[in-house]
């Protein structure tokens, strides 16, 4: 009696165990490996990195300071320097001793030497509105402003300001050639250097966005020769879902890269492009690794929160991104009319 | 947790017995892992799973019994969404799902034959059926339906099978069994739900006073979800080690009330899932004795 029941019971039991076997395994698009979390709490307008991809540059809007970060192994705040109102946008000369500042509260543009982390000049500017700077070469500044119609050069040295024919937007400077690259919310122009003045290169012209565009962000990447913008237009107008690539050269499309939604920032190691999208995924905020030269997606890199204009830098090594993040929720400031912070994260690059 | 599974007094019933058990079960799903790591909890996502199971033992013969769970169960997530994750409420911000209703009832018959012994162990088979009364259709605030997890009911009609084996020794009874569901296929919407085995092992401390209590030892393994037309679910299915330890009272020959706390020893999951750090179990259970 009992072997009549045991046998088939034990034959059936040992023969269903593939029953709790998963034979097959889904598509892993992202894995969940980076939780290297710098907590600010800050309103970030602009980020850079230093050349060795040791530091980190943050200007922080709503507290009117520069913070410098370290980066590596572990992230941390090494200081934080009182700069002027609403400081809006930074860059580094060619060596990266210097770090110029565009405030956007004051007429003024403040230079920061990186190994002191002091200032170093203050240069007093006929613009107001300041939004996006940048270093023609290690003498001159280039600056542009929301509201005045065109931008203004600055000598390092004497401090003379020049107002420049070169309407006002996003900078992106290719120093080695002297090409000045303008985003404006119409289309993207090109200005050659010649030595006080910028020229514009009238016979290459982007064809217009349009739309009226908001530019959340525009690089050159000077190994492809390649520029990158993010864009959005008006809610009632056109949804953009890419982020744009142009040929330096003559400003013809170099490419689409499809997010689903505007790009808020875009970062570049070799022909690796990172993107930053406005808009979550239904799994999560990711950012998306593309190849140059197929202009598909190769990695997805899962972030701790809503990505912003302008927050992606690339460690010049190739090893990290570093993203600046608002992690909804996470808000604990009581301080009155300050309830949009943002937090660092770094995240490994896949290889 | 079996809901009742742990009422020390369900297996012995006689012919013409019949008990009544209420047991509650609630547990808080908010700590996420990968795999067998902790992980940041991006979303501050959390589902608070509470159950109420009316169950119901009768013994046909003295070997012969059949007993049901009638579940009603409320199940409540909350996140709080990144900008455009959630197109109906495209800014983000807190988010919440519920459901809660009458869930899957389960029938199981279960029979220990007189003469039949395993390494001298007496051996209870149980066979039965989970049934699909449970509702699957529940709606988030934007009338939109919520995920199947997180539904009261499963959909679908699935065996449900059992071997259970106990044994007095002195002031203790050991027990264990193995409990499995098998998937039997999708729903209408299209989602199989993965297959289930449980393996528990209880140590009950018997002395027939006015206390009792005991630990218990479960072994959990979930195979893979799939979506319609044999898409994978990420994120679903795993196994894990549980730890339970409980106490009762006796406080009549017919009525017992006894409290579980369960707590995970190990993990190692399908990608990235929330666990819950605790479980909590309140079940008791009255028995009408065959004189009255």
């Amino acid at each position: 009696m009992n072997r009549i029941i045991i046998y088939p019971v034990l034959f059936l039991t040992i023969f269903s165990c593939s029953l709790y076997q998963d034979k097959t395994e889904p598509q892993i698009y992202f894995n969940i490996s980076d939780f290297d979390i710098l907590n600010l709490g800050k309103t970030i307008s602009d980020i850079n990195i230093s050349l060795d991809g040791n530091n980190i540059y943050l200007t922080d809007y709503n507290n009117n300071s520069l913070v410098f970060i370290k980066a590596k192994p572990n992230m941390s705040v090494i200081k934080t320097l009182q700069v002027g109102s609403h400081p809006i946008a930074i860059d580094l000369n060619s060596n990266g001793t210097v770090i110029a500042i565009a405030l956007e509260g004051e007429s003024n543009v403040l230079m920061v030497d990186t190994e002191s982390m002091q200032i170093i000049e203050t240069f007093s500017v006929s613009l107001m509105n300041m939004n996006d700077i940048s270093f023609v070469n290690d003498t001159t500044l280039i600056i542009s402003s929301r509201t005045d119609p065109s931008c203004a050069t600055i000598s390092i040295n004497s401090g003379i300001e020049s107002l420049q024919s070169v309407l006002n937007g996003e900078l992106a400077m290719n120093s080695d050639d002297g090409i000045l690259y303008v985003a404006t919310n119409s289309s993207i122009k090109k200005y050659n250097w010649q030595g006080s003045t910028f020229q514009q290169d009238t016979e290459h012209i982007s064809d217009p966005y349009g739309f009226i565009a908001t530019v959340h962000h525009f690089i050159f990447d000077k190994n492809s020769n390649t520029l990158f913008t993010c864009l959005s237009a008006p809610d009632d107008q056109e949804y953009i879902q890419h982020v744009y690539s142009y040929h330096g050269s003559n400003l013809t499309f170099a490419g689409k890269y499809l997010i689903k939604s505007p790009g808020l920032g875009v970062a570049v190691y070799q022909s690796k492009i990172f993107t930053a999208p406005k808009d979550a995924d239904e799994s999560g905020v990711f950012v998306v690794e593309f190849d140059q030269s197929t202009k598909l997606e190769k990695n997805y890199y899962l972030s701790a929160g809503n990505l912003s204009s302008r927050g992606i830098v690339v460690d010049p090594n190739g090893e990290y991104i570093y993203v600046l993040i608002n992690s909804p929720g996470d808000n604990d400031s009581t301080e009155p009319y300050n309830n949009f912070s943002f937090d660092l994260q770094k995240i490994s690059i896949i290889e | 947790m079996l809901p009742g599974g742990s009422l020390i007094n369900y297996s012995d019933g006689l012919a013409g017995e019949f008990s009544l058990g209420l047991s509650f079960e609630n547990e808080q799903l908010d700590s996420p892992l990968y795999g067998t790591d902790p992980i940041p909890n991006y979303n501050k996502e959390r589902t608070l799973n509470s159950s109420v199971t009316l169950i119901a033992n009768y013994g046909i013969t003295d070997y012969f019994w059949i007993t049901g769970y009638l579940p009603y169960k409320n199940i409540v997530n909350e996140k709080v969404l990144f900008r455009g994750q959630n197109l109906n409420q495209y800014d983000g911000g807190k988010y919440f799902r519920e459901a809660y209703g009458v869930g899957d009832i389960v029938i199981q018959t279960r029979i220990q034959p007189p003469n039949l012994k395993l390494f001298g162990l007496p051996m209870t088979f149980g066979v039965g059926i989970k049934l699909n009364t449970g509702k699957i259709n529940a709606m988030d605030i934007y009338g939109e339906r919520i995920s199947d997890n997180l539904q009261v009911g499963t959909g679908t009609i699935d065996p449900v099978l059992s071997i259970y084996t106990s044994k007095e020794k002195g002031k203790l009874n050991y027990s264990g069994g193995i409990f499995t569901r098998i998937s039997n296929g999708e729903n209408i919407y299209g989602y199989k739900y993965g297959n289930e085995i449980q393996t528990i092992f209880n140590i009950d401390y018997l002395e027939p006073t006015f206390v009792y209590g005991g630990i218990q030892l479960s072994h959990l393994l979930t195979t893979r979800d799939h979506y319609e037309y044999g898409k994978i679910a990420r994120d679903r299915g795993g196994q894990s080690l549980l730890f339970a330890a409980k106490i009762g009272t006796r406080v009549s020959d017919r009525f017992d009330i006894e409290m579980t706390i369960q707590k995970p020893i190990y993990y190692d999951l399908n990608e990235a899932q929330l666990t819950a750090p605790l479980g909590i179990q309140v079940g008791s259970l009255y028995k009408f004795l065959r004189d009255e």
